[in-house]
């Protein structure tokens, strides 16, 4: 990686860090960066300012970080693994899945956890959707494994038969649960940042940090790989070694953003092509580069929803969305990122 | 350390597309295949190179049989140009002849890896497009990129001979270019280097092979130096082709009549 590349991406960085902090200055609350320095400080005086940065404030901000990096990241290199800029995570499945292990907790989670302590009430969705994420996952790479040499191609057909039947089987609960169940599973499914709880957030920062310290290593047999499989065997590409390890990291970073935002689409599409697009396609820079516009686009994105709907707040899904699909389009009419 | 192949069979639905082919590919020699569409050309080349398994058959780099070999053990021992390649995304040609570095560098490309990169650029005579992107080049000139990548993943850091497998690699080139990439290869072959192409050229067959190879319905019917293989006789039994052969002081060349 070129000089320019390292200066780009300490950018980057600082940009996403500034993001974070300004972020916490936008609410019904006034708090200026005059309070967060002050709350920072722990006077004895700024005691509501401290309650609103650590407690509101600053674990949202730090959710929307943690769910933009993670999508972005994983974004980039599920695109370079299907060698196709339009691929989506939602392609292993680890959407659906996470969509459905949340609907099982709002439609039999009342009965199921009962039994339980009530601290671990606030976990079980986002476990929930967790587990389901990856056990999908790891259905679509199963079914993937059974065929022959060109696997990954074929695992892009599959896990869209698999996404249809789980939609299917959601579609199924869905018609026999309550009202109320619907509407909370409805706007889980939009996404949202406003459950932001450390308790949640340690573990998922966890599970995005060491996908983020493995993903950026398989850049160079990413590069290679978009020769082809062939290719990259023949260059020496252990290729189903690769494929295992960028899904299986990509199905947990994805599946912890899910967990704690609910459905945030087109994160994970719209800034891996952000940054092909300015900076080319090697993804020794397109991965992490990719995470730290991620995670700034998305805490604008809350900034937004925060701001734009007043008192009952935006979910921030609509707001990727309105931003993202007009840009989706955009990019399949003009045809960028592929050569010809 | 050489290639070679024993006994290979590779069947696809219920055709046999290799029919216990065995053959060597030998250090220091310019092997050119030949055959119609369908002869199983490329089969026998992707089979020989690691890139398919198989059905029955081994196939030996040196003494080892290639499963015994990792993927990138493999990859420092010979370098492959596939007919078409396409990348996904718009890298620069640079960048694209540097992923042919990758068998030999641990992360991060050296500069010892950007002059071999920048050296095959050269041999192909793209110096001065190592900055463009693909999507701004002709069909010949990607496929000069890939020779080029090709190219700079056979070069050893001991500089110990590898083998080059291509599978037509002249075929979106003109005129000039077909005859200086044919002097590359020979020039890698006189270096001590396994060359292994398929090719559609009988004259540059005559030209530049060592040994020439034909190929019809999945077996090696033919094999020796092209003067001795690309006889009239044989030109008309294998490709139905009707040619007379000329000769002067620079040798001969086939007239397809």
């Amino acid at each position: 990686m070129g000089r320019k590349s390292i200066i780009l991406l300490l950018a980057l960085a600082l940009a996403a860090l500034l993001a974070l902090v300004l972020s916490c200055t936008a609410g019904t609350a006034e708090l200026g960066l005059a309070d967060i320095w002050g709350a920072l400080k722990a006077g004895e005086d700024s005691d509501l300012a401290r309650t609103i940065l650590f407690e509101i404030r600053l674990p949202r901000a730090l959710a929307a970080l943690i769910c933009g990096l993670a999508l972005g990241t994983a974004g980039a290199a599920l695109q370079g693994l299907f060698r196709n800029p339009l691929a989506d995570p939602g392609l292993i499945g680890v959407s659906s899945g996470g969509a459905l292990g949340a609907l099982l907790v709002f439609a039999f989670g009342s009965a199921l956890f009962a039994c339980l302590p009530v601290a671990f009430h606030a976990l079980a969705l986002p476990i929930a959707a967790m587990v389901g994420a990856l056990a999908i996952t790891f259905l679509v790479l199963a079914l993937a494994g059974t065929l022959g040499r060109r696997r990954i191609g074929g695992m892009l057909l599959i896990g869209i038969a698999v996404n249809a039947a789980v939609a299917a089987l959601t579609g199924l609960i869905l018609h026999f649960a309550a009202d109320n169940q619907i509407r909370l599973y409805t706007f889980w499914m939009l996404g949202g940042l406003d459950r932001s709880e450390w308790i949640l957030l340690l573990p998922a920062a966890c599970v995005v940090g060491l996908g983020l310290l493995i993903l950026p290593r398989c850049s160079r047999e990413l590069d290679v790989l978009a020769l082809g499989e062939a290719e990259a065997h023949f260059a020496g590409i252990d290729v189903a070694r690769l494929r295992r390890y960028v899904v299986w990291t990509s199905a947990a970073m994805v599946g912890a953003a899910v967990a704690v935002g609910g459905m945030i689409g087109f994160v994970g599409l719209v800034a891996p092509h952000l940054v092909r697009l300015t900076a080319g396609p090697s993804h020794r820079f397109l991965v992490p580069a990719s995470g730290l516009l991620g995670g700034i686009l998305l805490i604008a994105a809350d900034v937004a929803a925060r701001l734009a709907g007043g008192a009952s707040e935006l979910p921030i899904g609509v707001v990727t969305a309105i931003i993202g699909a007009p840009f989706f389009l955009y990019v399949l009419m003009k045809g960028e990122g592929r050569t010809e | 350390m050489s290639f070679s192949a024993k006994n290979l069979v590779v069947c696809r639905n219920g055709n046999r597309i290799l029919d216990d082919v065995s053959v060597e590919v030998p250090a220091g020699e310019l092997t050119i295949v030949l055959g119609q569409n369908g002869a199983g050309k490329s089969t026998l080349l992707r089979a020989l190179a690691g890139g398919l398994k198989p059905d029955s058959g081994t196939v030996f780099c040196g003494e080892a049989p290639l499963s015994a070999l990792s993927a990138r053990e493999l990859a420092r021992r010979r370098a492959v140009m596939m007919q078409s390649t396409q990348a996904a995304f718009d890298f620069t040609v640079e960048e694209t002849v540097l992923l042919g570095r990758t068998p030999w560098m641990d992360a991060v490309e050296t500069r010892r890896d950007r002059e071999v990169a920048a050296n095959a650029l050269r041999t192909v005579g793209l110096e001065k497009f190592a900055r463009r992107r693909l999507s701004t080049l002709s069909g010949g000139e990607r496929q000069r990129v890939q020779i080029a990548r090709t190219f700079a993943q056979g070069i050893t850091p001991t500089g110990t001979p590898t083998t080059f497998f291509l599978d037509e690699p002249l075929a979106a080139l003109d005129f000039r270019h077909r005859a200086e990439i044919m002097r590359c290869l020979r020039e890698l072959a006189e270096a001590g280097n396994a060359v292994f192409v398929v090719l559609h050229d009988l004259n540059l067959s005559m030209r530049f092979a060592d040994r020439v190879l034909v190929m019809d319905r999945g077996k090696i019917v033919l094999s020796g130096a092209p003067e001795a293989v690309l006889t009239p006789e044989n030109l008309a039994r294998v490709f139905g082709i009707e040619t007379e052969i000329i000769r002067d002081s620079r040798g001969a060349f086939v007239r397809i009549l």
